[in-house]
């Protein structure tokens, strides 16, 4: 059975689906103009970039795609909540967050098209907030434990920075989940926890992952506190992160629930046929971005003419970070294979490169290509 | 040079004394590691040194322990992560496999995995279920790791001072049937011994016989005792077994034409047939005879008195050395 955030008693919510909103609650963010501006563009964008990203696919270009529709607001509302200086560690389809924090388009696409990720910054010191993360996971849940040693690591070399890890409501049913929660609860480590709860984890629903009402309600168990937010209202994940932020930095890690519906297939070679249209269409009435156009038009913020303009240039940059990643992309030369394997790599790792060029000279690279 | 008289297990517990004496971005963490000094002993007296900050004993969580080295090698720091019997890594493996040997390829250098994974490891010491397991072969297997396994004291200081320093994730599996099976001068002072170069114990020109770890003793009776009947065999202890010193194993093989690799873990799959593929690739012509694999059988590792079975010892060797000669 579907979930819905109206059906729970505590579920943080600012904005209704139908746009009303809490007047108070808006105004105690103390979000300034801009800043209201950049969430909004930053949702668009990500969905002007999954537009793209689609297209090309079917264009045979970029080999994969994990769709983010619908979950816009979760994913931006957590990045938003963060400081500077802090750590952000995602998934793949979190393309909203990295977008809020700067990320440049081209270098979000490149993960899709190579498989690997490059920072600009030599040294943690340097980097933007952007940059710092770890590469993405692809085993879903593995990130847990990971970014909870990170942030432990940061607390030992004497930084104040919290880490916010993001996980699926099928990656939260491993044990890495388990672990991660545990170690921070215990060694009291600056960690936000977000399960984004879409509902589904490829045709598996919710329901065949939890029998309990709640991920939030499982923090209780490690000994810190958890909440239940709409995933759908950008304004109340941003003030549930940046709370969770702040009691994380005193050394109280805190458990996020962002209750929200993929509205995608799981991925590009998704047929998703294993659920109901009517479960869909009532999560389209709470689209995220929709939602938060009716508070913006309603404080002045913007007009209809500004979205239509916002959402042009968003699909502009889209196209063209396309444009530019393809082309990074079709640099890569064939012993790239071998790059970074090792810190300190071993002599036949060498001759593996020296063969396979040799390979390739004799042969060609049309002769590799299938 | 001062030297000390030390056990396996006491060369452990020095080299992560003196490495986190040296570089305090090195930190220790595991089940029981800290007040207790480990079960095996093999952190005795470290957290009395550096205290619970740099000394944790964690939840027990192979997942999280390795998870939580990996991210904590990401940060910057240098943690040595104990798992209490190797047979429980494989509660860890999918962070180490996943994450801990890509991390490093994944971010293309951006974040180095910079940790040492120790474990007891190998068997006779009639411990329960998982508790005697070899598993090294599954580690040298995936690019990214480096694995080492000592089998003396002045080695196991020096090689994991060197695992501690080397930038890529180390598995460091210590023999435990020999953590304190005898003692060697061990030099006080902080050593590192290079990670990729095999040691000749023995040096022969009749057969070259190729183990590591506990194997090693064994090994060097058996090579003792066909000595005299006149066969002067090579002892070559692997001593790392990724990245594999190949180069002393090929000339060794060079020289003596015949090959013997001895290993307690199963035979299939196990890294005999990686050494004897690369000695058919490289020395093919001056090879004399048939080369034997003296190894673990291919078990579910037995328990107790069962394991007198399982392990290969100097009269299995002995006859494979014979059984080379032969020919
Ligand atoms: C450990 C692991 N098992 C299986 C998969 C294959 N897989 C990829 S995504 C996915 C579903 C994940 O669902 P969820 O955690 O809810 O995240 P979402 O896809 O909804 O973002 C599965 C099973 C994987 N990537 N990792
Ligand atoms: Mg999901």
């Amino acid at each position: 059975m579907v979930r819905f955030p109206e059906e729970y008693d505590d579920c943080e919510q600012i904005i209704a689906p139908d746009g009303s909103y809490d007047t108070e609650a808006a105004n105690a963010l103390e979000l300034e103009t801009n800043e209201l501006q950049e969430l909004y563009g930053s949702m668009v964008q990500a969905r002007a970039l999954e537009k793209r990203g689609l297209t090309l696919q079917r264009q045979g270009k970029f080999h994969f795609w994990m769709e983010c529709r619908g979950l816009e607001a979760a994913h931006v509302g957590v990045a938003a909540g963060l400081g500077d200086r802090d750590w952000m560690n995602t998934e793949w389809r979190q393309y909203g967050a990295h977008i809020q924090r700067g990320r440049p388009l081209e270098d979000i696409l490149l993960f899709w098209l190579r498989g690997y990720e490059e920072w600009e910054s030599d040294t943690i010191d340097e980097m933007e907030s952007y940059e710092r993360r770890m590469p993405h996971i692809v085993a879903v849940g593995t990130q847990v434990p990971q970014t909870v040693g990170l942030m432990w690591g940061r607390k030992l070399q004497g930084y104040d920075e919290v880490g916010l890890v993001g996980v699926g409501d099928g990656g939260a049913s491993k044990g890495d989940f388990h672990a991660g929660l545990n170690f921070a609860g215990v060694l009291e480590l600056p960690v936000v926890f977000v399960v984004f709860n879409n509902q589904w984890a490829i045709s598996t629903p919710v329901e065949r992952q939890t029998a309990a009402e709640t991920y939030a309600d499982r923090a209780i168990g490690y000994g810190f506190e958890g909440t239940l937010v709409d995933g759908n209202d950008v304004l109340a994940m941003y003030r549930a992160t940046k709370r969770a932020v702040e009691r994380a930095r005193s050394g109280e890690p805190m458990l996020l629930e962002a209750l929200t519906y993929r509205r995608g297939a799981h991925s590009s070679s998704d047929a998703d046929d294993y659920r109901d249209d009517s479960d869909r269409e009532a999560w389209r009435d709470r689209d995220p971005i929709e939602r938060y156009e009716a508070f913006l038009l309603d404080q002045g913020i913007f007009d209809p003419d500004d979205f239509e303009a916002i959402r042009e240039a968003a699909d502009r940059r889209a196209k063209e970070a396309a444009e530019r990643a393809l082309d990074i992309a079709a640099e890569q030369s064939p012993t790239e294979v071998f790059d970074e394997v090792f810190a300190n790599p071993p002599t036949y790792i060498d001759e593996q490169r020296e063969a396979l060029l040799e390979l390739v000279s004799e042969h060609g690279e049309e002769a590799f290509r299938w | 040079m001062a030297a000390e008289s030390l056990t396996l297990v006491e060369a452990v517990a020095e080299a992560i004394h003196d490495e986190m004496a040296l570089d305090e971005s090195v930190i220790l963490l595991g089940e029981d590691v800290g007040r207790s000094g480990g079960v095996f002993r093999a952190t005795e007296g470290v957290y009395d040194a550096f205290g619970p900050e740099r000394v944790i004993d964690t939840p027990l969580s192979e997942t999280g322990i390795a998870g939580a080295a990996i991210g904590l090698a990401a940060s910057g720091i240098r943690p040595i992560a104990e798992i209490q019997f190797s047979g429980f890594t494989y509660a860890g493996l999918e962070q180490l496999y996943t994450r801990a040997a890509r991390l490093n390829a994944r971010s293309r250098g951006q974040f180095s995995c910079q940790m040492v994974l120790r474990a007891p490891f190998g068997g006779g010491v009639r411990a329960p279920d998982l508790h005697g397991e070899s598993m090294e072969a599954i580690f040298v297997h995936h690019p990214g790791f480096k694995v080492v396994v000592p089998s003396t004291p002045h080695d196991a200081k020096g090689l994991l001072t060197a695992s501690i320093r080397d930038p890529d994730p180390v598995i460091f599996l210590e023999p435990k049937k020999i953590y304190r099976a005898f003692r060697e001068e061990v030099p006080e002072e902080s050593y590192a011994i290079p990670i990729g170069e095999a040691a000749v114990r023995r040096e022969g020109s009749d057969v070259s016989i190729f183990t590591w770890g506990s194997m090693t003793r064994p090994t060097l009776s058996a090579a003792e005792a066909v000595a005299e009947d006149g066969i002067d065999a090579e002892v070559v202890d692997l001593r790392t077994l990724s990245p594999m010193d190949r180069e002393t194993i090929v000339e060794s093989f060079k020289k003596t034409g015949r090959a013997v690799v001895v290993h307690e873990a199963p035979r299939t799959g196990g890294l005999a047939g990686e050494i004897t593929a690369l000695l058919q690739e490289e020395a093919l012509f001056y090879q004399k005879a048939p080369i034997e694999r003296v190894t673990g059988w291919d078990a579910v590792y037995p328990l107790y008195d069962l394991e007198d079975f399982q392990l290969p010892n100097a009269a299995r060797i002995e006859d494979a050395i014979k059984a080379v000669l032969d020919e």
